[in-house]
């Protein structure tokens, strides 16, 4: 419906700048069709028939709706136990990344700290230089993490340049709220955990959301510090389903020829049994996350 | 109070971790039992199964507990390179030849010649036998065992049609290239939205298979007419190959994605009926035959026979005897040696080679008529998996893709249909079938020149390949791009191959 105020809003604009408008919307819809279109024709072939998915007939709307592929994905246990594994890693591994980025942020956000500027110089160089794979590697072996879940969530605890936005968060804060809670006699920890951190609520809901994607999609560290099959989160499992081209250790599928019928229709399904979870957290955070990397993002 | 509830979550999910992670760690082993770990890349379609039979069989045999650490396949090399890099390889681990050669020197691998000789004979009794495998030493040094056959079928990478659709328009199977391209041109005026050959892997792997049946092999490659190595890519008569690709390209009978073709791509061509026409690897034949029966019930794929090519020779390699090109290394700090000797003798003869090939007797074999074969109920198992040789396989762990060392493919040809028997005897008995043949050993000064070479010579050809297929490069300068090659080194390839081969004859 066109309101009054957006009817005067046209008519009194030239030709020129209404043309310009629908061009710019015209863009812009076909920015956000080849934006959203992968995503959403995952979704429809994963719904489809594999025979009209084979025969290269889904194009816009799912054909010969079913959940078969569903069905075959979640019964495998290979999928289930990784699914398992990767919301453990998230959970643990983003708390620990909430914990230790909280710990160090305060203190580089605080102006009377002694050696700040050291101190953030020597975390802001791990941003440019590492110390490489090997050394890495060497180092989890050594502390005798090699195979284990603290290799996923230990190694990535910190992500510096997130740090660096909760420490600019936490500047923005006014000092006379610390210097009210020291007269009141609270101690550093006491003003972190019980002025700083509960006002702090957008940032470190778009940090959980940062490090929760992080976590999420990382694969390369399962991959090369984990030996056992049975720590796999899911992402290993969804590489080798996309880059193999293959779900093959579906011994239960049915008959070849099912198979090669529903072997599309099962790789997207699985893209979309790892994907979904990490998507239905957005909506919950939305409102931190805007606001959380704007003011994250504006005081340097 | 939410902020101790939060707490009280992060600190059960801590604990939980530390429960979930210690609950994982092994048990106490007994005095006389080792624990031995074995890393290989796991084939999607053959997962490995560590409490798999064969497994608790070797437990039991010879007290070895083996860990096995199976690698997606796709994330191997990287793997791999790590735990070179870092010294930290498996006891045993399935490498690749390349992957071992440019480790060769650095120590990480135990030379095997002499403890598979002294406590492995029965080992050593099937390498020696086998000319090839001593190609794959490093200056006359094993630093893996290949892996081996006792038996198998010879397959091959062959053209493969659609028969029905040449049956429904008449068409004769085609006897030369040249017949095979008015073949398909005449599919392509049929099925006007058809792209009948269509490949997986690239202009690498279309010139890989194509062009030594069609006069000239790509790149550095064995000539059995000439008994010589010869660098083919850059001969006159390749371009003869690439002219009859460029037509076919720009004639729409080949794929025009032929270039950048992923394997389920083409996997989808063939099995939907968008493509007509493969050169590849004959068995995926029969799985795009099953699938294209679902909307055409007389749909057929069959093997052409190989074709005469322009210079009226007829002429297709086969894939090679054996895996010779990978095998199993020994890390030179393991503690376990002996009992890895004794581990791979076992598995080179009597129970040992047969648990490692058909599991256990009597459970998933028996003899008939003093032929093994494996029992029906234990195929009838398998019998509706979406790859029921491979399934049969890894749920026993027999067999390629697990750990055996001398294979036995015989099981993988249980389900095999009658139309695949007849393609397989179609392949044996074809005079025109050549075995390839293994490049020769290097020493390690022609190791390093090769590889400068073949870097420098693929990175002039490789770009220019595509471009003169899709017309963007004309003629002339194609014939500019060989003198580049030839400069850079590719009939440099081709001597050091020649000598290298004549001093191992």
């Amino acid at each position: 419906m066109v309101t009054p105020r957006l009817r005067t809003a046209f008519s009194d604009r030239s030709l020129g700048s209404y043309s310009f408008d629908l061009i710019n919307m015209a863009l812009l819809l076909a920015v956000i069709f080849i934006t959203l279109y992968p995503m959403y024709y995952i979704a429809i072939v994963s719904f489809s028939d594999g025979k009209e998915v084979l025969l290269g007939r889904v194009r816009f709307w799912p054909r010969g709706i079913n959940l078969q592929s569903y069905q075959m994905v979640l019964r495998d246990d290979t999928v289930i136990r990784s699914l398992f594994n990767s919301i453990l890693y998230t959970s643990v591994g983003t708390a620990i990344n909430l914990v230790l980025s909280t710990l160090c942020a305060y203190p580089l956000s605080r102006r009377d700290f002694s050696g700040r500027k050291w101190l953030t110089l020597y975390v802001a160089i791990t941003m440019f230089f590492q110390g490489g794979l090997i050394p890495l590697y060497l180092v989890v072996l050594q502390l005798g993490l090699l195979d284990t879940m603290w290799a996923i969530v230990l190694v990535p605890g910190i992500n510096a340049f997130y740090m660096f936005i909760m420490r600019t968060y936490f500047q923005g804060q006014p000092t006379a709220l610390h210097e009210a809670a020291i007269i009141d006699g609270a101690n550093d920890i006491q003003i972190l955990a019980r002025i700083v951190v509960p006002l702090a609520k957008p940032i470190m809901a778009t940090m959980l959301l940062f490090y929760a994607v992080q976590h999420w999609n990382s694969f390369f560290h399962a991959l090369i510090f984990l030996t056992e099959k049975a720590r796999y989160p899911l992402q290993l499992i969804l590489r080798s389903v996309v880059v193999e081209s293959t779900f093959e250790q579906m011994n239960d599928i049915g008959a070849a020829t099912d198979f090669m019928v529903l072997e599309k229709t099962i790789r997207f399904s699985v893209i979309m049994v790892s994907t979904l979870p990490i998507l239905l957290v957005y909506p919950f955070l939305q409102k931190y996350f805007v606001k959380g990397v704007m003011i994250g993002a504006l005081k340097g | 109070m939410r902020l101790s509830f939060l707490a009280a979550g992060l600190a059960l999910l801590l604990v939980s971790g530390t429960v979930w992670a210690a609950g994982e760690e092994e048990g106490a082993a007994a005095s006389d039992r080792v624990t031995i770990t074995y890393m290989r890349p796991e084939h999607p379609s053959s997962p490995i199964d560590p409490q798999a039979p064969v497994y608790e069989a070797i437990r039991e045999a010879l007290n070895i507990d083996l860990q096995i650490e199976a690698i997606p396949s796709g994330d191997f090399n990287a793997k791999v390179q790590l735990l070179l890099g870092t010294a930290q390889l498996p006891d045993i681990a399935r490498l690749r030849q390349q992957q071992v050669n440019d480790f060769a020197d650095s120590g990480v691998f135990l030379p095997l010649n002499d403890p598979v000789k002294n406590q492995a004979p029965d080992l050593w009794a099937y390498i020696d036998a086998i000319p090839d495998a001593k190609k794959t030493f490093v200056d006359g040094t094993m630093y893996y065992v290949p892996q081996m056959d006792s038996f198998q079928k010879l397959l091959a990478p062959i053209p493969m049609i659609r028969r029905d659709l040449l049956d429904d328009l008449g068409l004769e199977m085609p006897d030369s290239f040249d017949e095979l391209y008015e073949t398909l041109a005449a599919l392509k005026r049929e099925f006007p939205d058809s792209q009948p050959w269509t490949v997986r892997g690239g202009t690498r792997n279309l010139l890989n298979r194509a062009a030594f049946p069609m006069g000239m092999g790509w790149s550095i490659h064995w000539v059995p007419s000439e008994q010589r190595w010869v660098y083919g890519t850059v001969k006159p008569e390749f371009k003869a190959i690439l002219e009859y690709f460029r037509d076919a390209y720009a004639d729409g009978v080949l794929d025009p994605d032929f270039a950048i073709n992923s394997s389920s791509q083409w996997h989808e061509k063939l099995g939907s009926g968008k493509s007509l026409f493969y050169y590849d690897n004959m068995t995926f034949g029969l799985n795009y035959t099953l699938s294209l029966r679902q909307v055409k019930p007389d749909a057929l794929f069959w093997p052409v026979p190989v074709m005469e090519n322009s210079l009226g020779t007829r002429q297709n390699f086969s894939y090679p005897r054996h895996w010779l090109s990978g095998g199993f290394a020994v890390a030179s700090d393991s503690k376990h040696h002996d009992r890895i000797m004794e581990l791979f003798n076992w598995m080179a003869h009597g129970d040992g080679l047969l648990i490692t090939n058909w599991g256990i007797e009597g459970e998933h074999w028996h003899r008939v008529n003093g032929e093994i074969e494996a029992l029906p109920e234990v195929l009838d198992t398998y019998r509706g998996a979406s790859d029921p040789q491979r399934a049969m396989r890894s749920s026993i762990g027999t067999g390629l893709l697990q750990f055996s060392l001398i294979v036995d493919q015989k099981p993988i040809y249980y389900y095999d249909p009658p139309e695949v028997s007849d393609w397989y005897a179609q392949v044996q008995a074809d005079p025109n079938m050549h075995l390839p043949v293994l490049p020769p050993p290097f020493n390690e000064e022609e190791r390093e020149r090769l590889k400068r070479l073949i870097t420098d010579v693929d990175n002039i050809l490789n770009p220019a390949l595509d471009g003169f297929i899709v017309g963007t490069v004309s003629l002339d300068e194609f014939d500019n791009v060989m003198k580049q090659a030839i400069e850079a080194g590719a009939e440099e390839i081709e001597e050091i191959y020649n000598a290298a081969e004549a001093r191992l004859r």
